[in-house]
């Protein structure tokens, strides 16, 4: 997160009064975190940009409905995660092959296979282990993935994630466990090389 | 009796080592801890440069066509539309009427005509021509020459009463 010159409360007035000093200041400081988290849970860079820019074109239309006392760094994760979502759905339909497995709420999830065309962004991550550990992302369910994300990525709380994807904190912690589980299993042979012995 | 009331029960310390049971790392922790770090050792992926430019030229695309057709809601005609529509379908009807009348029927044709003049006989103009007139071939009765003084009106008075018996054709009859 960029260095705030302002607090959020003065942030806030000033985009409800739709100044451009403060589009200006909010895009400074969250569109590094946007990035990044669009990019961990998309896989590509220019999406991520996409989304990121999106996400403040959003805010800067429905910041009338911002709820006072709410917290903006929260609501711009939700809304980012929400266009990440829409994009996602739009990729598969492109070519995305999905293939439906159960999560331990019974659910059914939308599995993502990338067909052989799509590639993360090998610019970004230019080390082959963080390649690898993009790729395993890449393989988590979306709605296991973007819990991981925001958790051990971005840093956010359990409480936070909870506001972010709209459902109760038993189930955050539910989801973020179950996408470390998936994670390690695709990490094995990265965990062999790195760290010389055998994970359970 | 500080001393000695310490002496007899035991320190926090001893209570909690001794009495709580210990928490033990859940079987995966080195796995989980190791995989956070490796999640928190991944690269921060930052905006371009040009990130805050490009967001407002699109924000100012938006704000142009602010919301795409296809996304507008499709809005019920109010009262006040489908009056002023009634009203000029019927002055546009009413002007239609008023030429179309007017260019193939003037009014003077339309009115229908006096009762005499229904009544006139029209007889075509080239009946008149004199050639074309017959004289009808009146018969001729040998009729005695009345004078204008011998002829009585008939009047409806009752004192003069003509008799059949008695013609006054002449004169000479008096």
């Amino acid at each position: 997160m960029g260095r705030a010159t302002m607090d959020e409360q003065t942030l806030i007035e000033l985009l409800i009064e739709r100044k451009e000093e403060g589009f200006r200041e909010l895009m400074r400081v969250y569109k590094d975190d946007l990035v990044n988290f669009a990019y961990r849970f998309l896989g590509s860079y220019d999406d991520a940009v996409d989304a990121a820019q999106e996400t403040f074109i959003r805010v800067f239309r429905f910041i009338d409905t911002f709820q006072q006392g709410a917290r903006l760094r929260t609501w711009l994760y939700t809304i980012a995660r929400n266009v990440a979502l829409s994009m996602l759905e739009k990729r598969k339909q492109r070519g995305m092959l999905p293939l439906t497995v159960s999560d331990e709420e019974g659910q059914e999830l939308e599995r993502e296979i990338p067909d052989e065309s799509y590639m993360p962004d090998r610019a970004v991550d230019a080390t082959i282990v963080a390649q690898q550990i993009q790729k395993a992302l890449m393989k988590v369910p979306p709605v296991y993935r973007e819990a991981v994300v925001l958790r051990d990525i971005e840093g956010l709380s359990y409480e936070e994630i909870a506001d972010v994807c709209q459902v109760e904190l038993g189930t955050v912690k539910s989801r973020i466990n179950r996408g470390r589980s998936m994670l390690q299993e695709l990490l094995r042979d990265l965990y062999e090389e790195l760290f010389g012995n055998k994970s359970s | 009796m500080n001393d000695q009331s310490n002496r007899q029960q035991p320190s926090i310390e001893e209570l909690l080592a001794g009495q709580l049971p210990r928490a033990e790392a859940p079987a995966d922790f080195e796995d989980v801890t190791m995989l956070r770090l490796l999640l928190g050792q991944l690269p921060r992926v930052s905006a371009p440069e040009n990130f805050e430019e490009e967001v407002l030229t699109r924000l100012a695309e938006t704000k142009k066509r602010k919301f795409p057709r296809r996304l507008r809601l499709p809005q019920s005609r109010s009262p006040w539309h489908w009056l002023a529509a009634g009203a000029g379908v019927a002055i546009l009807g009413g002007a239609i009427y008023y030429f179309a009348t007017r260019t193939t029927a003037p009014t003077s044709e339309v009115l229908p005509p006096a009762p005499a003049e229904q009544l006139r006989l029209v007889i075509p103009t080239d009946t008149m021509l004199e050639e074309t007139i017959k004289k009808p071939a009146l018969p001729t009765v040998e009729t005695t020459k009345r004078t204008p003084d011998t002829f009585t009106q008939p009047s409806t008075a009752p004192t003069k009463r003509i008799t059949p018996g008695k013609p006054r054709l002449h004169e000479d009859d008096e």
